[in-house]
């Protein structure tokens, strides 16, 4: 019998990819509902600020995870983004009065448009080199800030308080809208991941990220289709980045640019699922409570062992389930195991 | 006049993998390019393709001049082709890596997906829509390419060794699958290695050697032609033949 006898019938029902996005769809809805009322049962203001900060790193991997995961350029200088969106917001506020709330929309812009400019050399590179070079540029820009008088140099800039409002998104002590907020952020970037993964961006980028040359093959561009990634990428890690500096209300280089920062951008996303729905906040609930924690607990005795264990979980990460944490739990269903190859048609299908 | 290629020409440093090549494709037809290892079918192919850009010469395709145009830009115009050594997007579906040829004429995501769905019919590999590509059977793997590129709704495929690696079993089902795309509108280049696939198959066939045009003609009289039992078989089988 020939391998291609026949168009057989149509396995019946949904295919693969619809059932897994009414998976994801529902397993949104019941996170969300979880989430908008896990902090009126926490009123511990540490408790609090970790779960802001994990829906921060949730948002800002998702937004990492359209350029490094779906589109597969893994940026390390993603902190140069968020950086600039926090000074953006924030001078506009200070030097023009412009309030937060539409300085954050200029900030996502301006990020965009430095992720263009930053670009255009740096996807004539490709792999390894295209990952140097945005640590370098990050660095480049970290530096500069570092030296720029007009904003603030090394010392860094307060945000002054002009009373609380949705407007100018200051809150003098309650961390609660902080929380809404960023958890608004989140899932405005879960929803673009999932709407992303479906439209005709979503595969070409996976296409460029399985095999350049074929994309080509198809009509992709593989260079338009890098730079809209990268743009799309740092416009929402600029609004995380002013979303940022109004919950601190302070910026300055070191806490809005440096290198570490980036890593922790990327990092979610590489421990949950590189380019899945969940991997960046499957990633960040483990790793950023994790962080805090043991930096909280242990780390004040100055040995380091906060980072050891840091090291140590992403080893084993790295070594155990390097597609990340979400193959554990399956929830994409993206990657099928190789040891369950798709049988034929069930007798009955052989009628005709 | 599909396709014109007219006295290309392509360099690679010391080597002269072309050497001043012109052919034609009528619409219509199957045409296969044949030659012996090393003839140049492969450099030639990827300049049609828009892969590489010839050292000399020109490439019409519709009367366009096409020769610096690019892969995605001939994708475009209606060149789809498939790669000698398989290129698939091996962590996405049948359906998913067949929807990233049928977005090149849509923006929509259901169309893509009505249009990949028929062409998943077509060449009969509905079974597998679900199936990850990196887990197909090689020949499935070859047939996906094609599915592949005919999703992009081509004037002009251009399959590369497609039956190579085959059983006799398969290879006839892709001889089959060859003749459906052709009876469907599509003009083929085939470029093979195993001549007794192709003589069968082919309308036309030109013959490359030492990056030159060699011989181009029927199969029937291709097959009888001493130069190509020459470049084919060496000087010595000549007076046997």
């Amino acid at each position: 019998m020939a391998t291609f006898s026949m168009p057989a019938s149509l396995p019946a029902g949904l295919d693969l990819g619809e059932r897994r996005r009414r998976r994801q769809a529902l397993s949104g809805l019941v996170v969300l509902a979880i989430l908008l009322v896990l902090p009126l049962g926490i009123g511990d203001v540490y408790v609090r600020n970790i779960l802001i900060l994990t829906l921060m790193y949730t948002a800002l991997s998702q937004a990492w995870n359209i350029l490094g995961g779906y589109c597969g350029q893994i940026s390390l200088g993603h902190a140069l983004y968020f950086g600039i969106g926090a000074y953006v917001s924030t001078l506009l506020f200070t030097k023009f009065g412009v309030p937060p709330m539409l300085g954050m929309v200029a900030a996502g812009f301006v990020a965009a448009l430095i992720a263009l400019v930053v670009s255009w050399p740096c996807f004539r590179l490709s792999g390894h080199y295209y990952a140097i070079a945005t640590i370098v540029i990050a660095e480049i820009v970290y530096l500069l800030f570092l030296n720029w008088d007009w904003v603030g140099g090394a010392l860094g800039i307060n945000v002054p308080f002009r009373g609380e409002s949705w407007v100018s998104f200051q809150f003098r002590t309650a961390k609660l809208p902080y929380y809404y907020a960023f958890l608004g952020l989140a899932a405005v970037l879960w929803l673009a991941s999932y709407w992303i993964e479906n439209s005709k961006w979503g595969f070409y980028w996976r296409a460029v990220k399985d095999n350049p040359i074929a994309a080509q093959s198809l009509g992709v561009r593989l260079f338009r289709s890098k730079m809209v990634a990268a743009a799309a990428s740092a416009f929402f890690t600029g609004i995380g980045g002013s979303f940022y500096a109004q919950f601190v209300a302070y910026i300055d280089p070191d806490s809005m640019m440096n290198a570490q920062l980036s890593i922790l951008i990327c990092l979610p996303a590489v421990l949950g699922g590189i380019g899945t729905l969940w991997g960046p906040a499957v990633g960040a609930a483990v790793l950023i409570p994790l962080t805090e924690v043991t930096r909280s607990y242990i780390g004040g005795s100055g040995s380091g062992t906060d980072l050891i264990l840091y090291g140590v979980l992403i080893m084993a990460v790295a070594t155990l389930k390097p597609e990340g944490l979400t193959g554990l739990f399956r929830i994409d269903g993206r990657i099928k195991p190789a040891a369950a190859p798709a049988t034929g048609p069930s007798g009955s299908t052989h009628a005709a | 006049m599909l396709l014109e290629v007219d006295g290309v020409s392509q360099r690679f440093g010391g080597v002269l993998a072309n050497q001043d090549i012109s052919l034609t494709i009528v619409a219509g037809e199957i045409l296969g390019l044949i030659g012996p290892n090393g003839a140049g079918k492969t450099t030639l192919f990827n300049a049609i393709a828009g892969a590489i850009k010839p050292t000399t010469g020109r490439i019409l395709f519709e009367g366009r001049d096409i020769t610096s145009l690019g892969a995605s830009g001939c994708a475009d115009l209606g060149i789809a082709r498939t790669f000698q050594v398989v290129r698939n997007f091996e962590t996405m579906t049948v359906l998913e890596n067949i929807m990233v040829g049928a977005f090149n004429r849509t923006g929509s995501t259901a169309e893509a997906k009505r249009k990949a769905l028929e062409v998943l019919d077509f060449t009969g590999m509905s079974l597998r829509r679900d199936t990850p590509a990196a887990d197909l059977t090689p020949p499935e793997k070859r047939r996906l390419e094609v599915a592949r590129a005919l999703a992009t709704g081509p004037k002009l495929l251009l399959l590369d060794e497609v039956m190579t690696g085959l059983t006799p079993t398969e290879a006839q089902a892709g001889v089959q699958l060859v003749r459906d795309i052709r009876a469907s509108g599509v003009t083929i280049l085939m470029v093979e290695h195993v001549m007794e696939v192709l003589m069968p198959l082919v309308d036309r066939c030109v013959v490359l050697n030492l990056g030159k045009v060699l011989v181009e003609g029927k199969p029937a009289d291709i097959v009888r032609h001493p130069d190509v039992v020459t470049a084919y078989l060496g000087e010595r089988y000549r007076a046997s033949a």
